[in-house]
């Protein structure tokens, strides 16, 4: 069985996680001092949801973040201007988007 | 004596969410409770009216507070989630759809003036999880803490009898929140206190959750060192909703040492792991038998189970409770062992198992993620 206890290192707990420009991006600050933003597009492709919708918009353009919500310790919800708000970001999942992009 | 029509004639003169209809005919009415003096309304609505309906949730607990021979009301608001499925897809074309604003600001899912919130789950029911939460609560409040136990068994709320407690909780001074009750120095909640004793309350999956809610964050807890929270046996949706919206510093998993037990007691593990809540550790209870006659000990349920289990997982083993008389009498009288035999081995095995959580919520509090600050600018 998979140990979740202490996957996420300390460096990749997130302090903050900050809505830019009307909702366009999202900057992420890291307990270990890094820090990254990731643009709306981005995170709405990416989006973690069981709802069949990635390949279904090609076009990501004037997407925008409407709101966000803890979930538990280890996540948070984010809302999308197109009606999409079932995704649940790790702080892993985003710390990878990150580091990806 | 109140009845279910009292209510709905108060209810009549309150809009129900369309604006129009009262809402004694509204179909929104999902549920009446009366118990004495105190009455307890459910009202279904979207999971967008939830921020507008405030004042006539307001409105409905006047107007039922207003009833002569009422005591105190409770409304709340239940709201349906869509979650996992295709909800609010908008048109083509039109990409900035609807505008779905998750309500205000967000803030912080902490509860103000707890400290930690630590739950003690099993895998299944049975296996003694409620009275080894209450005493595991009584012997963190004997080590000087300032502890609250949730009941939050909705479906089998049990520490309204483990405390002898059988009061209704008053209002706070100011109105918006439910009085805890207190005995032993521990403050309680349980739905219980609310409704009919043994009248079950029907709970529909999505009022589950705000009841859960209502029951952490409208109650006056004031300042808790912990709050120990009495989960529903399982590892279902209330259960997962709990380690959700709740910021748990920990889990304590209950299990007897049968090897059937275990496989739940193990998707126990499982789950709170997935949420990255922390596992403070494993209780075997009903570890093994002391003859009252001739104190011979027989391993009635394959003793030693649980530990093996936990070495195995991982996970911190945190003592064995045995399977006991005295337990089972003082439990169902109300005087938990841990205050009313205090000196007994039985008290001293659970007094060693919250001196063995407090340690690790300690020592965990110097490395506790907090949610991180969200912003929006």
């Amino acid at each position: 069985m998979e140990m979740g206890d202490e996957k996420t290192e300390s460096t990749d707990w997130p302090s903050e996680i900050r809505v830019n420009d009307r909702g366009r991006s999202l900057s992420i600050k890291f307990e270990g001092g890094a820090a990254f933003t990731l643009l709306a597009e981005v995170l709405r492709f990416a989006i973690p949801s069981v709802e069949p919708l990635r390949a279904e918009r090609e076009d990501m353009r004037g997407i925008a973040i409407v709101g966000v919500e803890p979930v538990g310790n280890y996540a948070v919800q984010l809302a999308f201007n197109d009606g999409h708000k079932s995704g649940i970001y790790s702080w892993e999942l985003l710390h990878d988007l990150a580091s990806s992009h | 004596m109140l009845t279910n029509d009292d209510v709905l004639m108060a209810l009549a003169s309150v809009a129900s969410p369309d604006g129009s209809t009262p809402l004694s005919q509204s179909g929104a009415l999902s549920g009446i409770s009366i118990k004495d003096d105190q009455v307890f309304v459910a009202i279904a609505v979207s999971p967008e009216e939830v921020a507008t309906l405030e004042s006539m949730r307001m409105e409905a607990e006047a107007a039922i507070r207003a009833i002569p021979g009422v005591g105190s009301a409770l409304v709340i608001l239940t709201a349906e989630t869509d979650r996992g499925n295709g909800h609010g897809h908008p048109p083509h074309g039109d990409p900035k759809g609807a505008d779905h604003h998750h309500g205000a600001a967000p803030q912080s899912n902490g509860i103000p003036g707890i400290k930690q919130i630590i739950a003690v789950a099993s895998g299944k029911g049975g296996v003694g999880k409620s009275t080894t939460a209450c005493n595991l609560a009584l012997g963190l409040a004997r080590l000087g803490l300032k502890i609250g136990v949730l009941d939050a068994d909705l479906f089998g709320p049990s520490m309204p009898r483990l405390f002898g407690l059988n009061g209704r909780p008053d209002l706070s001074a100011d109105g918006t929140a439910l009085q805890p009750l207190e005995k032993y120095g521990v403050k309680v909640m349980s739905i219980g206190f609310l409704a009919e004793d043994g009248a079950a309350i029907v709970w529909r999956g999505p009022m589950v959750m705000s009841a859960l809610t209502q029951l952490l964050r409208e109650v006056a807890w004031g300042e808790l060192d912990v709050l120990v929270v009495d989960m529903p046996p399982g590892t279902g949706d209330a259960q997962l909703t709990m380690a959700q919206t709740v910021p748990l510093a920990g889990a304590v998993i209950v299990s007897t040492p049968q090897d059937l037990a275990l496989i739940d007691a193990r998707r126990g593990v499982a789950m709170f792991q997935q949420v990255r809540v922390p596992l403070l550790g494993i209780v075997e209870n009903m570890s093994y038998f002391l003859c009252p006659q001739c104190g011979a000990r027989s391993d009635i349920f394959a003793h030693g189970g649980a530990r093996k289990e936990s070495e195995r997982l991982g996970v911190p083993f945190l003592g064995e409770v045995p399977l006991d008389m005295a337990i089972r009498e003082t439990s169902d009288d109300g005087r938990p062992i841990v205050v009313s035999a205090p000196e007994s081995a039985h008290a001293a095995a659970y007094m060693a198992i919250a001196e063995r959580v407090w340690a690790k919520l300690q020592e965990d509090s110097g490395r506790t993620r907090r949610t991180p600050r969200i912003v929006v600018g």
